[in-house]
This record gives C-alpha cells, sequence and structure tokens, in this order.
C-alpha cells in the first residue's frame, strides 16, 4: 500500500470537524430545528465510532 | 509534509501535555458524567422539587411577600440574590447569606410565585451530585483549585493540538477508521485511540476550551465589576448606606420594563458580587435562543426604585455566558445530552488508551513506531 496524498488522510476529520462545529452552533442559534440539527450532525462522530471500532480489517 | 524531527517535536508536545493533565482530565470527565443530568437526577432523587399543580389559579403575589417570607425564617441573614427558572415559572427561589459579600450561602429557598407559599429548604453542601460537582469545579480547594482544573482544560487544547497534528503522519498509510483485530492489542488500542481522538476532536476541543473560559468566571466578573459597574454607580460612591430598601418587586416590574421582550434571570439585591451597596441589578434574558442565553443588566437604585442605567454585557462577560451552554450540553433538549454523555464516554476511552499506549512503549523512539506501523499497515 502505498502513501496516501494528504487529502485523503484529512476527508474524513475534516468533514466530522465541520459537521461538529455545525452541530456545536445550530443548537443555539435555533430552537426546534438547530435541536435536531445538533442531534445528527453531533450524532455522526459516536455512529462514526460505533462503525469503525468494531469492524475487523479484511 | 512534516519532517522526521517536527514529527519528534510535536509528538513529545502530546505526550507531555497529556502525560501532565491525563489524571484530572479523567477526573473531569467521570464526575462530569453524572453532571450532565444535574437537573434530572436532583428532580429524581427530591433534592429539588416541582411546584404543586393549582389548576385555575394563574394570579402572582407580590415578590416582596416572597422575600419577607424568606427573611422571617433567617433574621440573622440577608437576601443575596431572587432567582426564576425558565423551566418552572411558578416557582420563585431566595438564595441568603450571612453578609452580602459572605462567598458562602447560607439558605436556598423555593416559594409558590403564585400564593406565595414556602416550597423546598434546599439541603447545602452535601450528597453525591454536591461532591460530584466540587470536584470538577475546584477540587475543594476554591479558586486556585479552579484555575488549577483550567490549566489542565489548556493543556488538553495543547495535546489536542498535537495530537492532531501526529494523526496524520501515523495514518498515511491506513485507510480512515481502521481498526486491527487480532495483531497486537496495542496496535488494536493505538488505531482506537486515534479514530476515537479525530472522532470527538471538535467536541472535546469546545467542552475544553469554553471548560477553561468557565473556570475564568470570578476573574471576568470582577473586571467587569471594577470597570462597567463601577462607572455606572460612581456618583453613589460617597453616599450612606441604603437603610430600607425599595420594593424588590417594583424593581423587577420596571426592570421588565426597561428592556422590553425579557424576562428576569436573576436579581442580585444591593452588596453583592453582582450589585453595588446601592443598587439592585436586574439581569434579563432575551427570547431567542440565543439572546435566551445572554443577560441585559439593569440597575435599580435601592433607596428611591428608580431605573439608573442599563447597558448590555462587554463581550467578555458575553464571552462566559455562551461557554456555559457550550460546556454544560444543556441546550439542545435531552437527546443532546445524551450525546454529550457518549462523546464524554468516548472521551473517556482516548485519555485511558493514551496512558496505556503509553505505558506499553514508552521506551520506543517516535521513528521505529512509525516504521513499524507502516510495515504492519502494508501486511495483507
Amino acid at each position: 500500500m502505498s502513501a496516501k496524498a494528504p487529502i485523503r488522510v484529512w476527508t474524513a476529520p475534516i468533514v466530522l470537524g465541520v459537521l461538529s462545529t455545525v452541530g456545536l452552533i445550530s443548537a443555539l442559534l435555533s430552537d426546534s430545528a438547530g435541536d435536531v440539527l445538533a442531534w445528527l450532525t453531533l450524532g455522526a462522530p459516536v455512529a462514526v465510532v460505533l462503525w469503525y471500532a468494531p469492524r475487523r480489517q479484511r | 509534509m512534516l519532517s522526521a524531527s517536527a514529527i519528534r517535536r510535536w509528538y513529545w508536545v502530546h505526550k507531555w501535555t497529556s502525560l501532565v493533565s491525563t489524571l484530572f482530565l479523567l477526573m473531569l470527565c467521570i464526575t462530569g458524567l453524572p453532571l450532565i443530568f444535574y437537573h434530572e437526577i436532583d428532580h429524581a432523587t427530591g433534592y429539588s422539587i416541582e411546584p404543586p399543580e393549582l389548576p385555575g389559579v394563574t394570579g402572582r403575589v407580590s415578590l416582596d411577600e416572597i422575600v419577607s417570607a424568606a427573611r422571617e425564617k433567617r433574621p440573622q441573614d440577608v437576601v443575596t440574590f431572587v432567582l426564576r427558572d425558565p423551566d418552572e415559572p411558578e416557582a420563585w427561589f431566595v438564595s441568603m447569606a450571612e453578609t452580602p459579600q459572605s462567598p458562602e450561602t447560607s439558605a436556598f429557598y423555593m416559594f409558590d410565585a403564585r400564593t406565595g407559599d414556602f416550597l423546598h429548604d434546599y439541603p447545602l453542601n452535601q450528597g453525591f451530585m454536591n461532591f460530584m460537582f466540587r470536584l470538577h469545579y475546584d477540587m475543594f480547594a476554591g479558586l486556585p483549585g479552579t484555575l488549577f482544573l483550567g490549566f489542565m482544560g489548556l493543556l488538553l487544547a495543547a495535546s489536542l493540538v498535537s495530537g492532531t497534528v501526529v494523526y496524520g503522519p501515523f495514518m498515511r498509510k491506513l485507510p480512515f477508521g481502521t481498526v486491527r483485530h487480532g495483531r497486537s492489542s496495542r496496535l488494536k488500542w493505538l488505531d482506537l485511540h486515534n479514530l476515537l481522538g479525530i472522532a470527538t476532536l471538535i467536541w472535546l476541543l469546545t467542552v475544553g476550551v469554553t471548560g477553561v473560559i468557565n473556570t475564568l468566571a470570578i476573574p471576568i466578573l470582577g473586571v467587569w465589576q471594577q470597570t462597567e459597574m463601577s462607572e455606572m454607580t460612581a456618583k453613589y460612591q460617597n453616599e450612606p448606606p441604603v437603610e430600607r430598601l425599595s420594593s424588590a418587586d417594583d424593581a423587577v416590574k420596571k426592570a421588565l420594563a426597561t428592556v422590553p421582550g425579557t424576562e428576569l434571570s436573576f436579581m442580585a439585591f444591593p452588596g453583592t458580587n453582582f450589585s453595588s451597596p446601592h443598587h439592585y441589578v436586574a439581569f434579563m434574558y432575551g427570547a431567542t435562543p440565543l439572546t435566551s442565553k445572554l443577560l441585559t443588566p439593569v440597575l435599580i437604585d435601592a433607596a428611591n426604585g428608580e431605573i439608573v442605567d442599563s447597558r448590555s454585557l462587554p463581550w467578555y462577560v458575553k464571552a462566559l455566558l455562551l461557554s456555559q451552554p457550550l460546556h454544560f450540553g444543556d441546550y439542545g433538549g435531552m437527546v443532546l445530552k445524551i450525546l454529550w454523555a457518549l462523546l464524554d464516554v468516548l472521551a473517556i476511552v482516548v485519555l485511558g488508551s493514551g496512558v496505556y499506549l503509553w505505558i506499553k512503549k514508552r521506551n520506543v523512539p517516535i521513528e521505529a513506531r512509525l516504521g513499524a506501523l507502516a510495515a504492519e499497515g502494508a501486511a495483507p
């Protein structure tokens, strides 16, 4: 396996970081829609961990 | 691309900022877990209660009646604050202390806003949740303890930044989310440390930095008191102390009229750290989700009941007020609290696995580790 370009290493962390940021702020700015958006976006890091952590590498 | 020596330096920063702070951060994460559900636990354990249902009773008694009732219960003490809770519109809360400047609250009462009935005397400084809170807040060491924990929060921020920098070289040859089960236990935990750390990065950085800002609450309010508050009350400086306080009920009504569209969060009685010796200060919150987290102070002359001044808080107090929900996670319903708890548990795993990795490999240089990783990552 050859070295990955930096963009490949950082795509998923950047997406998770942007989602987390959106969630942290959206619930501050709006009550009903903002709260739901925060649940979905801040749920993403938890979901990603639950998806990848138990998976056996093929 | 980072040079080998740059990676080594960043790794050194990650290792040492983490090692110094990990025990305290683990304590903060563990005590913080029940604190996310403070409100729910207090109600479930009977520490706090809800006002009774009184169908059809919509009237409100004068706040002055409630203040007098509190004074009758503890004639030797003074009323320091009257408070509202947006979730309990039928209740008034009254806090008392031996003197207005006393750091210890001597009593915290709940009264019925509709009937003026005394409802609840909160047990102070006892119980499991108080113990969790004090560990989390100052480790029972007062302001020095709080500031020390704030410094641990700064180390957390440095550890997260340096950890993110070294994440790059470690993951160069691995697809995102790789967890190498079935090789060595150390490799599996290294992968989990990297995955959980990078996934929770922004949340943990936010909770860490807002926690640091919260540790500065007393200095921040002190600066506000010394500057804006002194300016607003300068012409009262040489006046004798107020002997008979004007009506608190009237003060709240005037404050509500002064800043339309707001509600009272709490009102400081004269002489506290949130007021002046001559003024009530009513702190009003706005109606939108954002402005409901911010406060506007209204000064009321405690001798004649007239409005003196009202100006919005400076940026550094606003930053403190906004850092509270971002630290507590109490601004998006129960689902957000549960997510806060899950992310907190992931942070505990990141901290624990970090210690484990250090114990396992503390004598192996970083180059050897990166080399070994590349080799193992490339194996079929």
